[in-house]
């Protein structure tokens, strides 16, 4: 494809993708990695796809899963990856115009509003900092002035929280 | 095993997977409960990532940048009439030299009667598939990463340079005594080696005319 039509699709759809990348991937250079690659297969074929917007966000999405798979089962305890394709086709294919934007992110938007009316601030907190800065429970114990009591009740709270409302929402 | 109990040995694997093995690991992912645990925590995590992401907008005009130096300096766009007609000054070139090999070979040896049979083969040109990205497919080849340990950085960028299919130059002789421990994951383009490499002290390698210059 010529350079002129990739910039502008990079342009156009780079903030979306690296994003969706770093959301789940939760790593900087992983994500900028992802999204490169998705280009870079552009840059060697000719053909323009269909749908382009879907193409890409499919595409990223997918490049994540496969690297995940290859995590560590260690990793996987301590990064809370996804195993859970995020498009909820019951088959294996995706679907040909994928899934675009709108529909993870509200996804996600509608989670956190339920964890918002749900939990209390602190739980939220608590889960931020194991979970986004990955501190340790002691830590955050000391840091709030809580027992490590309390922060592991917190994060209980917030799993099964979560695994309510996914269940409501199955 | 309690629900509670699972929660607390999920807590605890979660700061502390290396007390665990493997083994009890995967087992623990089996557990439909815990799983959906798990599960769970990655949505919030995710939630949150995107919500804290969407306030960050990323450099775009920089990304492309770095994009468009790595993947089009390397590899020209391709024009089709341009390959075209390289093909066909190929293609002209090839008979032009079969004409002069017939032409001497006749001339020399008289009395060999028999002309090399010269073949030019034109394959027809690859058509890429582009469906194929987006099937969720273990796709990515994961290539070792090759260690380097007390390597010469001369050993090191030969190897490099043989992997790519480019020349080497080596214009600094005292470069060639450094010695490093370098992990090259070879998934990586040449410009990301040559950069991650350039990040030690006394190394200043380029690419420039095909060629991996240490200088």
């Amino acid at each position: 494809m010529k350079e002129i039509e990739i910039e502008r699709l990079f342009r156009q759809h780079y903030d979306r993708m690296i994003r969706l990348a770093r959301t789940m991937l939760y790593d900087d250079e992983e994500s900028r990695d992802v999204v490169s690659e998705v280009f870079a297969t552009l840059v060697k074929t000719d053909i323009m796809p269909k749908n382009v917007e879907s193409y890409l966000i499919t595409s990223v999405k997918n490049r994540c899963l496969n690297l995940l798979e290859h995590k560590e089962v260690r990793a996987r305890f301590e990064q809370a990856y996804t195993a859970e394709k995020i498009s909820n086709s019951s088959n294996q294919e995706p679907l040909p115009y994928g899934e675009t934007e709108p529909a993870y992110a509200e996804r996600w938007e509608r989670l956190m509003e339920y964890a918002r009316r749900n939990m209390t601030g602190q739980t939220l907190v608590v889960f931020q900092m194991r979970h986004l800065k990955g501190m340790k429970y002691q830590d955050i114990a000391n840091e709030l002035g809580i027992s490590k009591v309390m922060v592991y009740k917190h994060l209980t709270k917030a799993m099964t929280t979560i695994k309510e409302y996914k269940q409501k929402n199955r | 095993m309690e629900l509670n109990e699972k929660i607390q040995m999920l807590l605890d694997m979660q700061e502390h997977p290396e007390n665990y093995s493997e083994q009890t690991l995967e087992t623990m992912l089996k557990d439909p409960e815990v799983r959906e645990l798990m599960e769970a925590t990655a949505q919030l995590k995710q939630a949150m990532t995107w919500e804290n992401e969407s306030k960050n907008t990323a450099n775009v005009d920089a990304e492309w940048q770095h994009f468009s130096k790595t993947h089009y300096n390397e590899s020209k766009p391709r024009r089709g009439w341009l390959k075209v007609a390289a093909t066909f000054i190929g293609v002209l070139f090839i008979t032009g030299m079969a004409f002069a090999t017939i032409h001497i070979v006749r001339n020399v040896v008289a009395k060999d009667t028999k002309a090399p049979v010269q073949k030019t083969e034109i394959s027809d040109s690859h058509q890429p598939v582009i469906s194929a990205d987006t099937i969720k497919s273990d796709t990515i080849v994961m290539a070792t990463p090759v260690v380097f340990d007390n390597a010469t950085l001369d050993s090191i960028a030969k190897d490099i340079a043989a992997y790519h299919h480019i020349g080497m130059d080596l214009q600094n002789d005292q470069a060639k005594q450094l010695r490093f421990y370098f992990v090259w994951k070879r998934n990586d383009s040449l410009q990301e080696v040559v950069e991650k490499l350039n990040m030690f002290e006394h190394v200043n390698m380029a690419v420039e005319d095909g060629k991996l210059i240490i200088r």
